[in-house]
C-alpha cells in the first residue's frame, strides 16, 4: 500500500520554460487520482515526476516517504509511458512471463487480463507482429499485472483503446485500486466513460507565460 | 514455445535465441537474489572508465604490434592481400555503425526501457542487443585484422605503414563500439538529445572514405596496371589514415556526447 506526495514541486526544463508551478497532491492508497488539464499543462511531466524520472526544481516527490528516484521507489511503483517498450522478437507471451518472473508474481492473471482485453490469442504473437492497439493493451496488462508494486503511474492509458476495451481496463484499474492499490493517470480520452468513475480529479492550468 | 508467423531471417532467429537465453539468465538471478543490483557507475565514470579501456587496450596493441614488427620482411604481393582485408574490415565496421544507428531509429524500445520495467535499473548492461553484438563485432574486427598483421608478419611481408593502420583500425573500431554503448545508455525518454548531426558526419566521413579509395585506386590501377598495389598503395599513404584519424575522433566525440548529456532514469 503505498501513499504519493508531491508538496509544493516546480518544474522547468530550463530558466523560463516553467512546466509546473508549485504543485502539491497526493495519492493514497485504495485511491486513484485523474489528472486533468490541456495540452502542456504538464500533465506527463508530472507523472514523470511521481515516476521518479525527472527531479523536481524545487519541492519533494516521495512515495512512502523515499524519494521518488530512489531504489526504494522503484520498487513500490509501476509506471507505464506512453510508447510500449516491448522486445520486438518475443512473444506475447513471453513478455508476460519475463515480466512477472522478474517482480516474483504469477503470470497466470496477466494473461487472464489479457484475454479479457483483446478477442483473438495472441499469447504467441511476436510483440513485432502486433496492431498498435495490440500493443498497448499488452504493454498495459504487463502494467496491471505482472508486479506487486502499490503505486501505478498511467500516463494516457486508454489512448488506443476502443470504449468497450476502455471499459475493461477501467474494470481494472477499480479492482487494484479495491485491492489497496493506489493509482496516479492522466487520461484526454473516453471522458464520459471516466466520469462514470469515483476517480478524484485534480486540473492541470498552464503555468502563465513570463 | 510456438511462435504464430515465421521468423524470417536467420538474424531475427539469432537475435530471438539470445533474447530467450538472457531474458531466462535474468528471471534464474533475480528469483535466485532478488535484491541483487550490479552497480551503477555514473555517466562520467562510465565515459572514463570505457576511454581509459580504449587507451589501454590500444597502447598494449600498440606496443604488441610494434614486437611484431621487429620480425617483418620488406612488402610483396602478400600484404596487398592483407590490405584489401583491413579496408574490407574498416569499412564494415563503419557501415556496422551506421546500421546500428538505423536500427536504433527503428526500433525505440531501449533496453533500457524494458529492464527498467522489469525491475532492473538503466545503465545495467546485463541484458543488451546492442552491447554484446558491438562487443562481439569489434573483436571480430580486430581478430580479423590481427590475424592478417601476424600471417604476413610470419610470411615476413607486412609493411610497418600497414600496421599502423591497423592500430588505427583499431581506434576506429573501439571508438564504434563507444558508440554503440553510448547510444545503449542513452536513457532520456522525454526527449531525444542524440546529436544526430554526427550521425550524418560519420555518414559523410565514410562515404567519403569509400569515394576517395575508389579514385585513388583506379587512377593508380590505370597507372601500374596493379589493383593490388595500387589498393596497398591507398591503404598505407597518408589519405587513409587521415580518413580514419578523422572517423575514429568523430565516432568518439559522438560517444561522449551521447553519453554525458544523457539522463538517465533512476540516477
Amino acid at each position: 500500500m503505498t501513499t504519493l506526495e508531491l508538496e509544493n514541486v516546480d518544474f522547468a526544463w530550463s530558466a523560463g520554460a516553467v512546466v509546473i508551478s508549485d504543485l502539491s497532491l497526493s495519492v493514497r492508497p485504495g485511491e486513484c487520482l485523474h489528472l486533468k488539464g490541456p495540452s502542456g499543462a504538464g500533465k506527463s511531466t508530472t507523472l514523470a515526476l511521481a515516476a521518479g524520472l525527472l527531479q523536481p526544481t524545487s519541492g519533494a516527490v516521495t512515495l512512502d516517504g523515499h524519494p521518488a528516484n530512489s531504489a526504494s521507489a522503484r520498487t513500490l511503483r509501476w509506471y507505464m509511458n506512453p510508447a510500449p517498450a516491448l522486445y520486438p522478437l518475443l512473444t506475447v507471451g513471453e513478455h508476460l512471463r519475463f515480466y512477472a518472473r522478474a517482480h516474483h508474481v504469477g503470470e497466470r492473471r496477466a494473461l487472464h487480463n489479457l484475454h479479457n482485453l483483446l478477442a483473438g490469442q495472441v499469447d504467441d504473437v511476436l510483440c513485432r507482429d502486433l496492431t498498435s492497439t495490440q500493443a498497448h493493451m499488452v504493454w498495459f496488462t504487463a502494467a496491471i499485472s505482472c508486479h506487486g508494486a502499490g503505486l501505478l503511474v498511467l500516463d494516457e492509458p486508454f489512448a488506443a483503446a476502443a470504449p468497450d476495451q476502455t471499459e475493461n481496463m477501467i474494470s481494472l484499474v477499480q479492482a487494484h485500486v479495491r485491492t489497496g492499490g493506489s493509482v496516479l493517470l492522466s487520461s484526454r480520452v473516453h471522458g464520459n466513460l471516466l466520469s462514470n468513475t469515483r476517480w478524484r480529479t485534480h486540473t492541470l492550468k498552464s503555468p502563465e507565460a513570463p | 514455445m510456438a511462435v504464430h508467423g515465421a521468423l524470417t531471417r536467420s538474424t531475427d532467429a539469432l537475435l530471438r535465441s539470445y533474447l530467450l537465453a538472457s531474458v531466462a539468465v535474468l528471471c534464474l538471478v533475480r528469483s535466485r537474489s532478488p535484491s541483487y543490483r550490479p552497480p551503477r557507475l555514473s555517466a562520467w565514470a562510465r565515459f572514463g572508465l570505457l576511454v581509459s579501456a580504449v587507451v589501454i587496450g590500444l597502447v598494449i596493441l600498440s606496443g604488441a604490434l610494434l614486437l611484431v614488427t621487429s620480425w617483418m620482411g620488406p612488402p610483396d604481393r602478400h600484404a596487398s592481400y592483407a590490405a584489401a582485408t583491413l579496408r574490407a574490415v574498416t569499412l564494415g565496421s563503419v557501415l556496422n555503425v551506421l546500421w546500428v544507428v538505423r536500427r536504433r531509429r527503428a526500433h525505440p524500445p531501449t533496453d533500457s526501457d524494458i529492464l527498467a520495467q522489469a525491475g532492473w535499473g538503466p545503465g545495467h548492461i546485463f541484458v543488451s542487443r546492442q552491447v554484446v553484438p558491438a562487443v562481439l563485432s569489434s573483436a571480430v574486427a580486430l581478430v580479423t585484422g590481427g590475424l592478417v598483421i601476424l600471417v604476413g608478419s610470419w610470411r615476413g611481408t607486412v609493411q610497418m605503414a600497414l600496421v599502423w593502420n591497423f592500430a588505427l583500425l583499431a581506434a576506429v573500431v573501439c571508438a564504434a563500439a563507444l558508440l554503440r554503448l553510448g547510444v545503449t545508455w542513452r536513457m532520456d525518454y522525454t526527449q531525444d538529445r542524440y546529436p544526430w548531426l554526427f550521425d550524418i558526419a560519420i555518414g559523410t566521413l565514410a562515404t567519403g572514405m569509400g569515394v576517395n579509395a575508389v579514385i585513388h585506386v583506379t587512377f593508380a590501377t590505370t597507372a601500374s596496371g596493379d589493383p593490388g598495389r595500387a589498393l596497398l598503395s591507398w591503404m598505407t599513404g597518408t589519405d587513409a589514415a587521415v580518413w580514419l584519424i578523422v572517423l575514429g575522433v568523430t565516432a568518439t566525440v559522438a560517444a561522449a556526447w551521447s553519453v554525458c548529456t544523457s539522463r538517465r532514469w533512476h540516477p
